[in-house]
């Protein structure tokens, strides 16, 4: 849950360091949303969804791996992780990548298949 | 059989009334992160408010005074003060969660701006209260707040390990993650008695001019409605458990609860469970901004009812009013309805108490409640469920603050 971004403003999302919890919590982030949107795809391209819920929903998806992408990539972590952040930030960004490629066509099942694919590479 | 046909429309209104937005992400998000470890939360939770809704309607029946009334009584004009001002503050955070997942339901099912479905919502809740009955209120979102039982359908569809799931209702403490699994708890429980619930449910035995031969309708509707509310519960965490937490899926958004439904069962699945939550939560923002009139009107002395004409009630109607434009202006400021929806839950666990203990003192009083006072049963649950509703009160904001709100 998301409360503690409101509640201490800290530790989610911004350029500062990095505790290898955070980088496991913004990781696990990440993943939870490729995971999400590899459902959300896979209705898509067997319309089983509708396209006003398929474009909002993975819109919504995007606005929360924004911020962990954000901290994965500009966040400072010790030496011996600096690796797994990157690792981590690039399949953040592929995240990303993928879901706005569904909310910007969100009834096309071609494009849902494609998405699919490489959120399902991406949240195993 | 009129007296059967009354109970039977209480308890379909209870039932689809019971799962409101606090309850929706709550249930949802201990599924995904705990499977069906806290299912056995859910049965205090409904014990409780079973417990409570049958002692405030008995209350309101017998002595015809509703839960802000008795507290006024009981604790006197200072601490009712405090109990009152806590009440509005989280029925208003209340509201305004409920008001922004109203918004959020219709704009999955439409695609609108979300800023727009909140002024079409707020103006929707305003032509309704005023317009329709207080019992074709309760009852049409109720009714139409039974396709919430497509989580149910969905829940099973996903095919869970029931084996797992019927060890869900056995109290357990997890090897790891135990504060966070506190922390859900205490959400669970409070999810399950926010204060409004009975704030609204003894002015509404007033408001339904039940008498004391309406004792038995009274505790039907109190026991099978939540019950079977309680069952939406489960069901909601049990989807989410099947489906969510075996894919490391963190819900943060009410698309995620609807995406539960139409994984298993498709567009159907999808647009029943978005009607569900929209009637289901537009219920709870009913029941919250008229509770919010009703505390004012009930501590001051003003004359209260939906079944008055707004000029026969003008302190009571203003008051709904006002609720519903507070509402709206704090989810129009552009605050998450989830995130709202989470600090609700909780603040509203620390304020069960000051609800709660006038309740139980008043039920057990023989000057007021004559031959209906509290039995032995009614006595052991209301004694019980009023020290664990002191333990999470006590408990609710260091947990928040110690968990991270849930994040660990």
């Amino acid at each position: 849950m998301p409360l503690v971004c409101v509640v201490l403003a800290a530790g989610c999302g911004g350029s500062g360091a990095l505790t290898p919890k955070e980088l496991q919590k913004e990781a696990e982030t990440v993943q939870s949303a490729a995971a999400e949107g590899a459902l959300l795809a896979s209705d898509v391209a067997r319309d089983r969804t509708t396209e006003p819920f398929a474009r909002i929903h993975s819109g919504v998806l995007v606005e929360q791996v924004k911020p962990a992408t954000q901290a994965l990539t500009q966040g400072h972590v010790p030496g011996e992780l600096d690796a797994r952040r990157k690792q981590a930030a690039r399949k953040a960004k592929a995240v990303v990548d993928a879901l706005e490629e569904l909310h910007a066509s969100p009834g096309d099942r071609a494009v849902a298949r494609r998405v699919l694919r490489e959120l399902e590479e991406l949240s195993s | 059989m009129k007296r059967i046909f009354d109970i039977a429309l209480g308890i379909l209104a209870a039932i689809g009334g019971f799962v409101d937005i606090g309850d929706i992400v709550f249930n949802v998000a201990a599924g995904a992160i705990f499977g069906y470890q806290l299912l056995w939360v859910v049965v205090i939770g409904v014990g409780a408010i079973i417990t409570y809704s049958e002692m405030c309607g008995r209350v309101a029946v017998v002595s015809g005074r509703a839960v802000m009334d008795v507290v006024r009584e009981r604790l006197g004009f200072g601490a009712g003060l405090v109990a009152l001002i806590a009440g509005q503050l989280v029925n208003l955070m209340t509201l305004a969660a409920e008001i922004g997942g109203i918004a959020l339901a219709l704009q999955l099912l439409s695609g609108l701006p979300y800023r727009v479905l909140l002024v079409l919502g707020v103006l929707a809740l305003g032509v309704v209260i005023w317009v329709l009955r207080f019992e074709w209120i309760e009852r049409v979102f109720g009714y139409v707040g039974l396709t919430m039982l497509v989580f149910a359908v969905a829940a099973i569809k996903l095919r869970p390990e029931w084996n797992e799931v019927a060890s869900g209702f056995v109290p357990g403490v997890p090897s790891s993650n135990l504060a966070v699994y506190a922390f859900f708890a205490v959400g669970l429980i409070g999810a399950a008695t926010v204060p409004y619930e009975v704030y609204f449910y003894s002015s509404g035995a007033i408001e339904e001019r039940w008498t004391p031969k309406d004792l038995g309708t009274n505790k039907a509707n109190a026991i099978i409605g939540y019950t079977l509310g309680g069952f939406l519960s489960f069901a909601l965490m049990i989807m989410a458990g099947a489906l969510f937490f075996p894919l490391g899926i963190s819900p943060e958004a009410l698309g995620t609860v609807a995406l539960g439904a139409e994984v298993p069962l498709g567009q159907i699945g999808l647009l029943l469970a978005l009607v569900g939550v929209l009637f289901a939560v537009s219920g709870a923002a009913i029941d919250t901004v008229f509770s919010g009139a009703y505390n004012m009107a009930q501590f001051f002395g003003w004359e209260w009812g939906k079944y008055r004409k707004p000029v026969d009630a003008p302190r009571f109607t203003l008051g709904w009013i006002v609720m519903l434009v507070l509402g709206f202006v704090i989810v129009v400021t552009g605050v998450d309805p989830i995130q709202v929806t989470e600090f609700s839950v909780i603040f509203s666990v620390v304020a069960l108490p000051l609800t709660y203990i006038p309740i139980l003192l008043v039920a057990n009083d023989r000057t007021y409640m004559g031959a209906n006072v509290n039995g032995k049963l009614a006595n052991v649950l209301g004694f019980l469920y009023f020290l664990i509703i002191l333990a999470i009160a006590l408990a609710a904001i260091p947990l928040m603050l110690l968990t991270n709100g849930g994040q660990g």
